[in-house]
This record gives structure tokens, C-alpha cells and sequence, in this order.
């Protein structure tokens, strides 16, 4: 007869499989209500909005995953929670909260906090962080590019109790509603957060009856164990050493050209890591700030993504890494520092913890992907349609992806820490007087490279009528995307007003103007860095890339080392001599290709870290 | 009256079904597939039917088929040579699509948009555009679409052209000038545009719907002129119809024009039939769940109708297209129990799949699977598994599982007994969710098990669920097949209408519906029925001002009123709040499309079969030792031959019921009965 062993009174691996299963999808359908049942359009275009399951101590367990951006972004909101009202918890409290200096990210984005209750007794929280359209302050959107202090940027809403057991309290969505420009919108948000909250609780309520609270509260144990275990096994694959790595913003949100340093040294030690951000510049004028939350979930982003894709989202991979923030830097401003426009610097953190990160996993990180995301509103009056509008332009945000190990980067695609869906042109052109001349590939933004960075684009169009105000907030105009491995720096955006008096602007990456019927904006965002030594790229892929136009007959000369006939086709033998002598002359290849003019703006080289001498074998191609 | 046949292609097998005059399954048979050249199975079937029912080809009334040759064409990259025309400035669109990504933490994932349809030298752009009033900004320049498209076709050998201009669906003039310049000067060459093929706002989804069929047209058309003709349908007598992706079924001419509303006809036609079975077993209300050896497909029925989305995947591409709502999961019969990095049991997404197979299939693999644990735990019965097409080899299955379980310490039983927990749990978890996203509460169905791995799932997910029933027809194996007989003929228009509700001029709504009846009647006249015998259904797709999800709303019958629009909005606040939990009724509503559908029922097929078993005890089989609870350990359990069961009978779980193309598995606690049609009829509780 069959052994058997009583599985219900202790955890066995069966039972704790489905629990951990069963968070997951509860995630998932609080994600999925947050997400369907909103009503910014941000919300569902951008996915901008994160569910997550906290146990009572404030530790994740599960997350579904939604943006980058939001990972580990919950948890300083969970824990101030837990700070602010000890003792002072009961069963249907839910809590509310946006400011950054108090468990938040920036003002738009608001957090909503549910406590779960078994039998009197706190074992969870159900949270959720979801980005509005507008939360008040000085410029609708609240991201006002030239805020010196948070208290421009919007309504600040500390850890209060939006509903105190069971009971709404309506005067705090009366504040909200008469704070905002949308309060429609806003409060239906909020709205869906509670709903999404008030699902998991339930569904965590069911997890309890089926499993037994003492086994559930184990289970969240476990699974932190089991993640940590997965983490650290993955990141002890990494030379115990340090990793150095310093990107640039063009400026910081006030000044332009005045470049904002980010460093960061990443020590592998046993299992764990430490990301430091000692050397990072002082905090800035403009609203480029990140509070730590906004910056862990760019360090929690790469590592993940480089080092244990697979693993749970819970708090046991974030237990391997201990990262340093020095306070009043930008990666961890004080009070009461402007922080509406972070994702840029989110976007930074992640490049340079991807340069640390290549260094320490070589042939597993990607070259620099274009690290901008394209926000530039217009708002202004239609005189035909009679109404007013603010709308993003109707062009991608994003540029290209880098070359990788062994592919090509992806032309215009969002990377990194950013996940946002690109606005139709025909929607645009719908809602705005404006009209789009042309969106297409930008030939030769992807930098050269065994695997080529993919392309940025470039795009146009045309106010038709009235006047507008266009805030015009990029970045990468200044600092070029890295070339890794061999691969050449990819080129920097720009943007480019051309008014209709007939003069043309250059514009710096942040800056607000006016523009009247007629001004034309062309606007080149630009492509990944590439991998690996151009010379190496094999003939059949360089021809295919100038059939296609990707690649220009100057570039493939220029770049790829290619010699090329009157009619424009490749000379296979003269290619393979060519390649070989400027292999000799060219002598290194170098980790990274800082581009053009970086050595000019910082004083430090634009070749780092040298590989070794450029292989002469590789000259001929494949 | 002659007869009528139904064929569905599947992965190994090619199923077809004949009808009698009176709409009862007469015969039924499975031929292997021929993946290289489907149509000779299909050939093959109906000539193997034909000689089941001492039948001749000039017997044959109707065949309606699915087709798999869309959906293959893309898989496997081989549509046709493809040319695209777009406004100048915007070719690169395609290649651009909407610069999201699924996977965010996948550095190394593929491009999302389809970048194999269509290199970029082969898309050319046209001087011409209109604007977002559809007012002519720049009139088409017809010399450069001549110019272009004879590049394409001397230069590059285009066999199929895709024309997608912006704002096309607001004044199609420009795009119906180039189709017809096309047809005049190149006749060999097959246009799709994008007024037709998807009239609505976005232009990388149009764009990409357009493109599709225009890579598919030469392919399907081809594939169905030859079955066609092998079938002598070059005859009028007998009709060739196709199932499209939303479950209906038209004339494979119009298939053959526009081969996108077929693409995703397979998982359509196995909803269709769950929806006839549920019928003759007189439910309304059923959750279909398709256990294959890699993935489990679930999709919703109520009273009587299957849930159509307006947008889904195709391969993994976004499609635009009115679809049959089928969410998918990775767990199935393959499924693989394994031991990550951290130490955790896991049960699947990787699957065994049909080759090398689970373990006891002995064709190498070695990885334990569910299928594996289904042998140790004693449901299946290694010696008559598959229509007896492979005999399981369970010491195989036994010691794949021990490498997995003495590294947890576990005995083989126990391990196998976990492994279905934990598959069950998922799958009904994934259940759940698919019903609570949609604003159903899953206990209120029925659970209909189909493919080889629903019935031995059916009854334990429909008890983990909550629900009173589950239900396994007669020949869950041909269930698709059947489900073509049972298809209505339809045809779909659509258009954007993006409106206030409360601007919109119901005038206006009404003469555009017009418009959409008049092309539907249109195909239905091509098909050789008569539009006015149709049912026509009237639909918006409408969301909140702010939002930019839509809901689907039904248009109450007779014409458009300010009525009317007033019942739209209420059905549009009611139809959110049950999906959505709220509904906020302050709000702008907004009308984003408008879309009419024509069905014609022409067939009312009978599901399930005449039953003729002599009973319970002839059907009886030796017991066998199967395990179902740890604390049971291991029991004789009774099992029977489905075939032989009688109408009306009671079996008391535990029990295993036998057929030739699958297993039912009767939970301890759990009853069946056998109703008039054969069906299965589970209780999950005694008392009910």
C-alpha cells in the first residue's frame, strides 16, 4: 500500500507551487481591473499603472508585470504606510498617497494601499500606483518643465486614509477633485485603484481559507527564500570585483548644455551585489530628480534583465542587491526638489548601470539603446474646431534599440525602463490642427556594428492653425548613445523648428516655446548604439541593410569598411583588403564608443576600457 | 436531398464528419494530416466518407471546411510575394508599428511588427493625401502608383499588392483609384485595400490587416480553387464553404477574396461545436476548455452565443478583425514537471509536446509530464490510448517522475498526484480570470471538456471552480468538424464613427448602417442566399470619452432614433459596470465603430449520436488501481466503455469512462449520467 504523508497541515512543494501561482494571477486580475477599468487614456496606452502584494511587514510577494518603471516602486509607499499608521491600522482602512518624500514617486502618480485582514489580525497588503493624466500645479499634465520646488508640480497628497474601515472619506476627493484639471478622470482613476485593491484583498481572503493563514504567511517566506536563492546564484556568476560606469543628461531641466553627471560602481560579492551612486552630480534645479523609489526601480530593472530575467518579482532578488544613494544627489533628492520629470533620469540610471553591468557580463548586455523618451506636448487653440487641446506630438517616443549579441538592435522601439505605446498618427492629426509630413526610419542612426543599433526616426510636421505652446522635453541632444564591444556610438537627437518667417531653430533638448500656424517641427531621434566590430559585419547583412536604405552608401564605406562599385555594389575582394588595412591602421577595439565629441563636453576619452587588438581574422567578414 | 460534410484540419489529424437528412452524425472518420500540402487530406477524408456512407461526390450537398492554410501561410512565411503602396512619408510604418514591446525584460527579444511580410525596398510611396476630415490635401498622382507598382512587378516580382493610405476609411477614393489602375494594367496581380479589408482609425493596424491579406490571397486562393475543383464543385449544386475567425462560415470565393476573416478559423470551429453540444445537453451557458498536449484553449458561451472580440493575435501580431474569444494558456499533456534555480517545483509552460512526446510514448523523451502522471495514477490505460494508434509504456512514465520526485523527497504517486494539482489549479485559475475579466462568474457554467486531455481535466476544474457541471459529448475528438455543420452563414461590415453619442445625428447612424447592410447583402447574395432571409444584428463599439477600451453594444431593432441612442448609452453604462464592476453615468459616451453582421442559419445539425449501449454491465471493463487522494491511496476503480453505456444511466465516481479518442475521469463524490444524446453529464456534487 501506498506510503503516505499528511501534506495539509505542513507546506510541501505541491501546495506551495499553487500558492505561488495563485499570487501570481491574483496580481494579474488586480493589474487587469486597474488597467480595463481606468479612465486615462495614459493609463491604458502606457500601461502606466502597477499592481503589487505586499506581506504584513511590507516586503513585496508578487507584482504583475507592468512598466519597469514601477518595479520596487511600491514598496517605500507600503512601508511608510506601515510607519505612519502603526497601531493604527483596522480592517477596511484603504490609504492614499503621492508625495515623493513620503513613499512616492512623483506627484501623477498616485499610490492606494489596502491592509488585509484575517480574523483581526494584519497578514497583507494589496497595492497599486497609478499614473494620472494631470494632478494640478502649474501646466496641465503636471510635469512643468521649469518647476525649481515640488509645489509647482502639483497637489500633494501625504499618507492619509482615503477610507476609514469601510467608510469613504468624500472630503478628501473633494480636495483632489477641486486640485486637478481632470477630476473626472482623476477620480475614476482612483476609483479603479480602490477596485483593484478591493480585489485582491478578496482574493487573498480566499487564498487564507483554502491554505490556513500560519501556511500563506509561510508561503510569503518561502517564496522570498526561493527568489533570493535564484538571485544570488545568478549574480555569483559575476567576477567578484567592481564595475564603473558615468552617463550624462544633457542638462539639468534648467540650464542647457549644462550636463548632469551619473555614476555608478557595481561590486559583485558574495551573491550580492552593491550598486553605489557616490560621484553622481548634486541634485538638479529642474524636475530631473529621482527619489530612491524612481531609482531602485531603474537598478531592480538591470539587474533583472541582464542577470535573472526568470526570477518571481518578491522581495528576495531585491535582498542580494544593496545599493548606495548619496542624499541631495539626483538620485536622491531632499526636499522639496522637483521630480515630475524623472523618467529621463531613469532612463540614465538604467544606461549606466547597463555599462557596469556589460563590463561584468560581457555578450549579455545590448549597446546603449537611444535613452530618451520623446515627451513633448502642444496645447493651444483650434480657431476652426473651435476648442482647445493638449496632446503629445503624434511621433514615437522612443528611438532605436542597440545592437545585441548576436541580433541587430530593433528599429523604433521602446526600451529599458519605458513601455509606452506609440500615438497614431491618425488619432493625432484627429485631435490637433496639425498634420504629419512624414515619419520614417532615420537612415544611419543606428550605430555600425557586428549587430547594428536599430534605427531612430525622423519625422515632420506642420501646425496648420492658431497659435500653441509646445514643451519640448527630450534628452541624448548633447550625449550620444554608447557603441559596446567594438560598436560605434550611435548619433545624438536633435529637433529642429523651422518657423514660417523661413528661419530655423536648433533646439536644446528642454525647453518651452511658441509656435504659430505654419512652423514646421522636424524631429530626429536617434537609433541604439552598436555592437561589435563594424569590419566584422558580414557582406550579405551590409548589402541588405543599403538595399533597404538603412544603411547609406557613405556609412557602409565610412563605417563597415566596405568598398563599393559606381553602380553601388560591393566589391567582395577589395572589401576583404580594405578591411584588413584598417583593421592595422585602427589597431584596438575598445568596450565602449562614447561618441563624437564627448571627449570635448567631459575631458574624458572616447574610447573606454580597451579589448585587446582588433582581430584580422574577423577584417574579411562572414 | 443530399448530404453534408464538415472537415477540419488538426495538427496530426484531419477529422471529417457526414450529416444524414435528418442532421444526425451519420458517419465520422480521421485521416492523418498533410501538412505540406493539406488539401490531399482533405480529399482523401471525403473520399473515405463517402465510401463510409456508400455515397458518391455528385451526393454531396455541402461541404464546409476550416482551413488552416492562413494561419500556416504565415507561420511558416510562405504567402505570396508582397508589394505595399502607401502615402509618401510613410512607408516605414509597418516597420515602426506602435513601439511597444511584450516582454519587458526580454533583452534579447524579435521585433514586433511582422518585418517579414514585406522588405522595405518593396514599399513605395504614392503622391497623394487626405486629411483627417477626409477632405483631398494632395489629389492621388495616378502616373506614380503605374510607375510604382510596375517596379514591383518587373523589379522585384510582386505577385500580391497591399495599398494602405492614411485616412482611407474616411474617403476611400484614392484607394479604390489605385485597385482599379492595378487591375488595369497589371490584371495578374492581387490588391487588397485597406477600405475594405479594415475601414477603421490606426493606421498600423490597418496597415498590417491589409498587408495580411494581400500575403495571403494568392496562397488561399489557389489552395481553395483546387479544392474546389477536386471536390467537382466546379458545379453549382454543391456549395464549398469556409469558417472565418468569429465562427461563421461563407462561399469560398469570398473566402478566397478576403482570406484574413478566415485566418483563425480553427479555434472557431471547436467553439461552434461546443456550443451544439451544450444545446443537446441543454445548456446555455458553458465554459469551452480544449486540453491539447501544449496549451489549454478557453472560451465563454452564453445563452448559446460565444463571446467575439474585436481584436486579437495572429501569430504574434496584433489582428483587428472580429474574432472568436479564446484565451490560451501554456499547460497541457506535455506540460513538464522540473525543479528550478531556486529549488521550487514547477509544472510546465514547456511542453513534450506531440514529439518527442511524454515519457510513455517512448520516443525519447524523458521529461515526466502530465500525460506521464495521468498513466501512474492509473486514468489512462496504456494499452488503448490515441484510437489506439500508440501503446504507453508506463515504466517509463514511472521512472521519469522518479528523477523529478526523490529530489523533493516524494514518492512517484505523491509527485504524480501533485503534478495535477498543480496543473488543475492553474488551468481553472486561468479559467477564473478569463470569466471574471469579461464580468462572468464562472460557477454559472457548465465546463465542456474537448481534445484528448478536457475529459480527464473536466470534472476536478469544474469542482475546483465551483461549478455544478461539467460536460463531455459523445465524440469530443470530432467536435470541430461538427461544429462547421452547425455554423451559420455570416457576413461582417464595419466602419469608424467616432461621435458624441449625444451629437450624433441619428440619421446619419442610420443611413450608415444602411450602407454596411447593403454590402453585407451584397456577399450574401455572392453566396447564393437571400439577404432578406438573413438575420441582421446592428452593433457599436463604444467607450467613455476619456478611455480607450470599447465595449461592444448591440443596436436595438428598427431604425436609428434619438431613442435609440439613449438605449445605447444605458447599455453602454450597464454593459461596463458588469464588465468593469462601475460605470461612471455623468460621462461623455463615445461611438467609435459601427459594424453590421448578416447570418443566415441554413443547418440545424443534431449533437451527440443516437444512443445504442446495452449498459452498465456490458460495458463494464476489469477495475483498476487508480489514485485519487493520498489518504484513499490507491482503489479499485470501476471502468467502463463509454460506447456501450445506455441513455439515462448513473455512474458514481471514482470511475473511468473509455473511448476511443479520449478518457473521462469521474472524481470520487462526483456522478455522471448519460443523457439522450450521449452526453456526459457531471455532477460535481451528490446532492445536485
Amino acid at each position: 500500500m501506498l506510503q503516505t504523508r499528511n501534506v495539509t497541515s505542513g507546506l510541501d512543494p505541491i501546495s506551495l507551487e499553487v500558492i505561488r501561482n495563485r499570487l501570481t494571477v491574483i496580481a494579474d486580475e488586480m493589474e487587469s481591473t486597474l488597467l480595463r477599468s481606468s479612465f486615462s487614456a495614459i493609463m491604458k496606452e502606457a500601461l502606466d499603472g502597477s499592481a503589487a502584494i505586499f506581506d504584513a511587514h511590507g516586503n513585496t510577494i508578487a507584482q504583475a508585470s507592468a512598466i519597469p518603471i514601477h518595479l520596487g516602486s511600491l514598496i517605500p509607499a507600503v512601508r511608510q504606510v506601515i510607519e505612519v499608521f502603526k497601531g493604527d491600522t483596522c480592517d477596511g482602512d484603504i490609504f492614499i498617497l503621492n508625495d515623493p518624500y513620503q513613499g512616492g514617486t512623483h506627484l501623477p502618480d498616485i499610490n492606494i494601499i489596502c491592509p488585509v485582514f484575517d480574523e483581526g489580525e494584519l497578514i497583507a497588503f494589496t497595492a497599486s500606483i497609478a499614473h494620472k493624466q494631470d494632478i494640478g500645479g502649474k501646466t496641465p499634465g503636471s510635469t512643468p518643465p521649469d518647476a525649481t520646488e515640488i509645489f509647482a508640480e502639483g497637489l500633494i497628497v501625504p499618507p492619509l486614509k482615503l477610507y476609514r474601515k469601510g467608510q469613504l472619506s468624500r472630503d478628501i476627493l473633494a480636495l483632489i477633485a477641486s486640485n486637478v484639471r481632470l477630476p473626472d478622470g482623476v477620480i475614476g482613476d482612483i476609483e479603479a485603484q480602490v477596485a483593484c485593491g478591493k480585489i485582491g484583498q478578496r482574493r487573498l481572503g480566499e487564498l487564507v481559507a483554502e491554505f490556513g493563514r500560519d501556511n500563506l504567511v509561510q508561503a510569503f517566506a518561502e517564496m522570498q527564500d526561493h527568489a533570493e536563492r535564484i538571485t544570488r546564484e545568478a549574480l555569483s556568476k559575476a567576477p567578484s570585483r567592481a564595475f564603473e560606469f558615468v552617463d550624462y543628461l544633457d542638462d539639468d531641466g534648467i540650464t542647457p548644455h549644462q550636463p548632469v553627471k551619473i555614476a555608478v560602481k557595481v561590486t559583485f560579492a558574495n551573491g550580492g551585489v552593491t550598486v553605489d551612486f557616490t560621484g553622481t552630480d548634486a541634485q538638479a534645479k529642474g524636475a530631473l530628480n529621482c527619489v530612491p523609489s524612481s531609482t531602485l526601480a531603474a537598478v531592480y530593472y538591470a539587474i533583472r534583465a541582464v542577470c535573472v530575467p526568470d526570477a518571481p518579482t518578491n522581495e528576495g532578488v531585491h535582498r542580494a542587491i544593496t545599493t548606495i544613494m548619496p542624499e541631495g544627489t539626483i538620485v536622491n533628492a531632499v526636499f522639496p526638489a522637483p521630480v515630475a520629470a524623472r523618467t529621463i533620469t531613469v532612463r540614465r540610471i538604467v544606461s549606466v548601470m547597463m555599462g557596469a553591468l556589460a563590463q561584468a557580463f560581457p555578450g549579455r548586455v545590448p549597446a546603449a539603446c537611444d535613452g530618451q523618451s520623446n515627451y513633448v506636448y502642444v496645447g493651444g487653440y483650434d480657431p476652426e474646431a473651435g476648442r482647445r487641446y493638449v496632446s503629445m506630438l503624434g511621433v514615437p517616443t522612443s528611438g532605436g534599440m542597440g545592437g545585441r549579441p548576436a541580433k541587430d538592435g530593433i528599429d523604433v522601439i521602446s526600451s529599458d525602463a519605458s513601455n509606452v505605446v506609440r500615438y497614431p498618427i491618425e488619432a493625432f492629426e484627429t485631435d490637433t490642427p496639425f498634420r504629419v509630413k512624414f515619419l520614417k526610419l532615420w537612415p544611419d542612426s543606428g550605430g555600425a556594428g557586428r549587430f547594428r543599433g536599430g534605427l531612430g526616426y525622423h519625422a515632420e510636421m506642420t501646425l496648420l492653425r492658431g497659435d500653441a505652446t509646445m514643451t519640448h522635453r527630450r534628452d541624448r541632444h548633447d550625449f550620444a548613445p554608447w557603441g559596446l564591444d567594438g560598436g560605434s556610438a550611435s548619433p545624438t537627437c536633435k529637433t529642429i523648428l523651422h518657423r514660417a518667417s523661413g528661419i530655423a531653430e536648433s533646439l536644446a533638448s528642454k525647453i518651452v516655446t511658441g509656435i504659430g500656424a505654419g512652423d514646421r517641427i522636424e524631429i530626429f531621434t536617434t537609433g541604439g548604439g552598436g555592437y561589435g566590430d563594424p569590419l566584422a559585419r558580414p557582406l550579405d547583412e551590409v548589402a541588405a541593410d543599403l538595399r533597404s536604405g538603412k544603411v547609406s552608401c557613405e556609412s557602409a564605406m565610412r563605417d563597415y569598411g566596405v568598398v563599393l562599385d559606381a553602380k553601388g555594389a560591393i566589391q567582395v575582394e577589395e572589401t576583404a583588403r580594405h578591411r584588413g588595412s584598417l583593421a592595422g591602421r585602427q589597431g584596438k577595439l575598445y568596450r565602449f564608443d562614447r561618441g563624437d565629441d564627448f571627449a570635448a563636453k567631459t575631458g574624458e576619452p572616447r574610447h573606454q576600457v580597451e579589448l585587446g587588438a582588433r582581430r584580422n581574422s574577423s577584417a574579411a567578414g562572414g | 436531398m443530399g448530404m453534408t460534410i464538415g472537415i477540419d484540419i488538426g495538427g496530426t489529424f484531419t477529422d471529417v464528419v457526414a450529416l444524414d437528412v435528418d442532421g444526425n452524425v451519420a458517419s465520422f472518420t480521421k485521416v492523418p494530416s498533410t501538412p505540406s500540402d493539406p488539401g490531399l487530406a482533405v480529399v482523401s477524408g471525403v473520399e473515405k466518407i463517402l465510401e463510409l456512407s456508400n455515397a458518391r461526390t455528385s451526393d454531396l450537398d455541402r461541404v464546409v471546411h476550416s482551413s488552416t492554410v492562413s494561419l500556416n501561410a504565415i507561420i511558416e512565411r510562405k504567402g505570396a510575394k508582397l508589394g505595399i503602396l502607401c502615402t509618401d512619408g510613410f512607408g516605414d510604418i509597418l516597420i515602426i508599428g506602435r513601439q511597444k514591446r511584450t516582454d519587458m525584460y526580454d533583452l534579447f527579444l524579435d521585433p514586433e511588427t511582422p518585418q517579414f511580410l514585406c522588405p522595405r525596398e518593396r514599399v513605395m510611396g504614392i503622391k497623394e493625401r487626405v486629411g483627417s476630415q477626409g477632405e483631398v490635401v494632395e489629389p492621388l498622382d495616378e502616373a506614380s502608383v503605374v510607375e510604382a507598382v510596375s517596379r514591383l512587378v518587373n523589379d522585384h516580382g510582386v505577385a500580391s499588392i497591399a495599398v494602405c493610405y492614411l485616412f482611407s476609411y474616411l474617403n476611400p477614393a484614392h484607394e479604390l483609384a489605385t485597385r482599379d489602375l492595378i487591375a488595369r494594367n497589371f490584371p495578374d496581380v492581387s490588391v487588397s485595400i485597406s477600405c475594405e479589408v479594415d475601414p477603421q482609425m490606426r493606421e498600423y493596424e490597418r496597415m498590417l490587416m491589409t498587408a495580411f491579406d494581400a500575403y495571403l490571397k494568392p496562397v488561399a486562393r489557389k489552395y481553395l480553387t483546387n479544392l474546389a475543383d477536386s471536390l467537382g464543385r466546379k458545379s453549382e449544386d454543391c456549395q464549398l464553404q469556409i469558417m472565418q475567425s468569429r465562427g461563421g462560415i461563407m462561399g469560398w470565393r469570398q473566402a478566397a477574396s478576403h482570406p484574413i476573416t478566415t485566418a483563425l478559423s480553427g479555434p472557431a470551429a471547436g467553439v461552434i461545436g461546443g456550443v451544439g453540444s451544450g444545446q443537446s445537453a441543454g445548456f446555455s451557458n458553458l465554459i469551452t476548455v480544449d486540453i491539447g498536449g501544449t496549451s489549454c484553449d478557453i472560451a465563454i458561451i452564453t445563452e448559446g452565443k460565444p463571446l467575439i472580440a474585436a481584436e486579437g493575435k495572429l501569430d504574434r501580431y496584433p489582428l483587428r478583425q472580429q474574432m472568436i474569444d479564446v484565451s490560451c494558456i501554456g499547460a497541457g499533456g506535455g506540460s513538464i514537471a522540473w525543479i528550478d534555480g531556486g529549488g521550487a517545483l514547477k509544472v510546465g509552460p514547456q511542453s513534450a509536446g506531440a514529439f518527442p512526446g511524454p515519457a510513455c510514448y517512448d520516443r525519447g523523451g524523458s521529461e515526466p509530464t502530465i500525460t506521464d502522471a495521468s498513466v501512474v495514477l492509473g486514468y489512462l490505460d496504456p494499452a488503448n490510448f490515441g484510437c489506439g494508434e500508440l501503446t504507453l509504456n508506463p515504466e517509463l512514465s514511472h521512472a521519469a517522475i522518479t528523477k523529478v520526485a526523490s529530489r523533493l523527497d516524494m514518492d512517484v504517486p505523491e509527485l504524480a498526484l501533485g503534478m495535477h494539482r498543480i496543473l488543475n489549479a492553474m488551468m481553472a485559475d486561468a479559467i477564473k480570470l478569463a470569466s471574471v475579466n469579461r464580468g462572468f462568474d464562472p460557477r454559472k457554467f457548465a465546463l465542456l471538456g474537448l481534445g484528448g486531455g478536457g475529459p480527464v481535466h473536466a470534472g476536478m476544474l469544474a469542482k475546483i471552480i465551483g461549478c455544478a457541471h461539467a460536460l463531455v459529448p459523445p465524440l469530443p475528438g470530432v467536435l470541430c468538424a461538427n461544429g462547421l455543420l452547425a455554423a451559420d452563414v455570416e457576413h461582417e461590415q464595419s466602419r469608424t464613427f467616432l461621435k458624441d453619442a449625444n451629437g450624433v445625428d441619428p440619421e446619419e447612424m442610420e443611413r450608415l448602417f444602411n450602407e454596411l447592410h447593403v454590402s453585407c447583402a451584397e456577399r450574401m447574395r455572392l453566396d447564393g442566399l437571400d439577404p432578406a432571409k438573413a438575420t441582421v444584428t446592428r452593433w457599436i463599439e463604444a467607450r467613455y470619452a476619456s478611455q480607450s477600451y470599447d465595449l461592444q453594444i448591440e443596436v436595438p431593432s428598427g431604425p436609428v432614433s434619438s431613442d435609440t441612442i439613449e438605449i445605447l448609452k444605458t447599455r453602454f453604462h450597464d454593459q461596463h459596470e458588469r464588465v468593469y464592476g462601475h460605470a461612471q453615468r455623468a460621462q461623455r459616451v463615445r461611438f467609435v465603430t459601427t459594424r453590421v453582421v448578416l447570418s443566415f442559419s441554413i443547418a440545424n445539425p443534431r449533437f451527440g449520436s443516437i444512443v445504442g449501449g446495452r449498459g452498465k454491465d456490458e460495458a463494464r471493463k476489469p477495475d483498476r488501481q487508480a489514485l485519487f487522494d493520498l489518504d484513499r491511496g490507491y482503489e479499485a476503480t470501476p471502468v467502463y466503455d463509454r460506447q456501450r453505456l445506455r441513455a439515462g444511466e448513473v455512474i458514481d465516481g471514482p470511475a473511468i469512462l473509455e473511448q476511443p479518442d479520449t478518457t473521462t475521469v469521474l472524481y470520487p463524490g462526483q456522478t455522471a449520467r448519460i443523457d439522450e444524446r450521449g452526453n456526459l453529464v457531471i455532477s460535481t456534487s451528490t446532492s445536485s
